[in-house]
């Protein structure tokens, strides 16, 4: 009763992490993927300025949101501008043709 | 809100890091956690929180009460029941059952998002307090067990003898954890945002929507299509689910194993939304039926009212009572050829089975899809028809995208875990732009927003 899930039945579940003390992995893992977040967020940032143009453009409307739009949207510019965006955009354009999205739209 | 939104990456930041300097403050953790969850679950809609919180009440009074062990038990366990199924009726089905009895509702009741989850969650919480499998459970962390917002929306269904006793620990998270974790969040958003999200837009929605306008090879492409959008969407849902709970030093349990690969409609329902399926097993064909150790026709009648059941619990409509039945109905032919099957007779190879069953699968999903029961018969009678059509509406791009998400039934298993295993030993930071990559490739190839899951319906 009441002993948790069975090893193994979690997709999460590495054999030789059950085996081992675990006090030294706990705190590897924390700080590990904490350095796996915390760069990729970053990382993001200077990266995909279109997914805060995106979020800020679906703000409500009203003078509380409205320097976030500016301000997003001006990253945003400024981000194309450097070549940030070069990634997301050069995808972009290759998955529209591959989609056929011009055809469709002729 | 969604998992693949930048809102939800900021709400995450903030929790991972809170989790962690919670970690050894037991009942702090749990209410940081609680508190989480109703926020992105009160992002929703607000005045459902309140049902949330209710419901949690409820089953932990009426657990205190069976544990008690005063009066009759059976009748307090019963009595919880009803309480969880009223909830549940109400929202998913007074509107049905009043249209059938000819008195449609002046108004249209809205169904809180996730009711069935947290409801099973209860449900499996009292039932298992009265069997002896869990012990009562304090009311703050019962609260979370059921509103913990990985699993809350979509599942996976979490048995309360797998959650609680994580709550009693310190949490655990080990670096090859923490890689699975990870890549589990980024191959569920790229099941999600690429394959799923562009199989619906592009091929699934405008066939499904007007199937008199296609040919017969494009329905039938339409088909497979969303067999494989439902898989990569839903799949997609618990793989983020169990990534997130791991990163936050909960374990949750697989909910999908390859389901295509299944060689009988059997073996597909040990490997497709493995969490429902097991608590259909348990306390439906087992607990309420009487599973298999009984007399033959009450053990086909056992498998096909769980189905039956089964499909009612996707929502009030004919054609999910048909999908279960289909599946019922064919649980019970395969039982009874078990037993009918001469010993000489051949036994079908593998991949037949496999073929077979993704069809009997792909036909159910034709009616778990359309709103209607003409519609899903009128798309049938479309593929059936053999007619040609106009333009092809499926590119190869979308051709790809199907194969790409039925390869994935056929690649190895443990893949995760190896290349959990293979990422761990990077550092976090180079891990970190390998993953920023795949979300740059991510944001490029999935072009407009992000629909719904399917299962947030449910």
């Amino acid at each position: 009763m009441d002993d948790g899930l069975p090893w193994g039945e979690s997709p999460i579940d590495l054999a030789e992490e059950d085996s081992a003390p675990m006090q030294a992995g706990v705190q590897t893992g924390w700080r590990w993927a904490w350095g796996v977040l915390g760069s990729s967020s970053l990382a993001l940032v200077l990266f995909n300025s279109h997914a805060l143009a995106n979020w800020a453009d679906q703000l409500p409307p009203n003078d509380l949101t409205a320097p976030i739009v500016t301000a997003a949207d001006a990253w945003h510019d400024q981000a194309g501008k450097l070549g940030l965006n070069t990634v997301v955009d050069s995808v972009d354009r290759w998955t529209k043709s591959a989609r056929g999205d011009e055809r469709a739209s002729e | 809100m969604l998992f693949p939104t930048l809102a939800f990456h900021v709400f995450f930041l903030a929790v991972f890091a809170l989790n962690r300097l919670m970690a050894r403050a037991r009942d702090w953790r749990v209410i940081l956690l609680l508190l989480a969850s109703w926020l992105f679950y009160g992002l929703w809609d607000a005045r459902f929180v309140a049902l949330l919180m209710a419901s949690s009440l409820w089953n932990w009074l009426w657990a205190r009460v069976i544990a008690w062990g005063k009066g009759p038990r059976l009748l307090w366990l019963w009595l919880a029941i009803l309480g969880n199924l009223g909830v549940l009726g109400w929202f998913k089905y007074a509107g049905f059952l009043a249209d059938l009895a000819g008195m449609p509702l002046a108004q249209a009741i809205i169904l809180p998002v996730g009711i069935s989850f947290f409801t099973f969650q209860g449900l499996s919480y009292v039932i298992d307090v009265y069997n002896g499998r869990t012990r009562p459970a304090r009311l703050l962390d019962l609260t979370l067990l059921m509103s913990f917002f990985p699993h809350l929306v979509a599942g996976p269904i979490v048995r309360p003898s797998h959650l609680l006793p994580q709550l009693r620990h310190a949490p655990r998270l080990g670096r090859q954890e923490a890689a699975a974790c990870l890549i589990l969040i980024l191959w569920g958003t790229v099941k999600k945002a690429v394959i799923a999200n562009d199989i619906s837009v592009h091929l699934v929605d405008p066939v499904f929507a007007d199937p008199a306008a296609h040919s017969s090879l494009e329905l039938a492409l339409a088909a497979y299509g969303y067999a494989v959008q439902i898989y990569c969407d839903f799949s997609a849902y618990t793989d983020m689910a169990i990534g997130l709970a791991g990163l936050l030093g909960f374990r949750f349990p697989r909910n999908f194993d390859q389901p295509y690969r299944a060689a009988s409609l059997q073996d597909f329902w040990r490997r497709w939304h493995i969490s429902l399926s097991s608590w259909l097993r348990d306390y439906l064909y087992i607990g309420a039926f009487g599973g298999s150790r009984q007399a033959l026709w009450r053990t086909c009648f056992a498998l096909f009212g769980t189905m039956v059941l089964g499909g009612l619990w996707h929502g009030a409509s004919w054609n999910f009572v048909i999908w279960g039945a289909l599946h019922g109905g064919v649980l019970v032919a395969e039982r009874l050829w078990q037993r009918a099957r001469p010993a000489a007779w051949p036994t079908l190879p593998a991949w037949a089975g496999t073929v077979i069953t993704f069809h009997i699968v792909a036909l159910g999903w034709i009616f778990f899809r359309c709103t209607e029961f003409s519609g899903a018969i009128a798309f049938l009678r479309g593929i059936a028809a053999g007619r040609g059509g106009g333009a092809p509406l499926a590119s190869a791009w979308v051709l790809a995208l199907i194969a790409l998400g039925m390869a994935c039934h056929f690649g190895p298993r443990h893949a995760v875990q190896r290349s959990a295993r293979a990422l761990a030993v990077l550092p976090g930071w180079a891990v970190g732009l390998i993953g920023t990559l795949v979300l740059l490739v991510v944001e490029g190839l999935r072009g407009g927003g992000i629909a719904p899951f399917i299962y947030f319906q449910f």
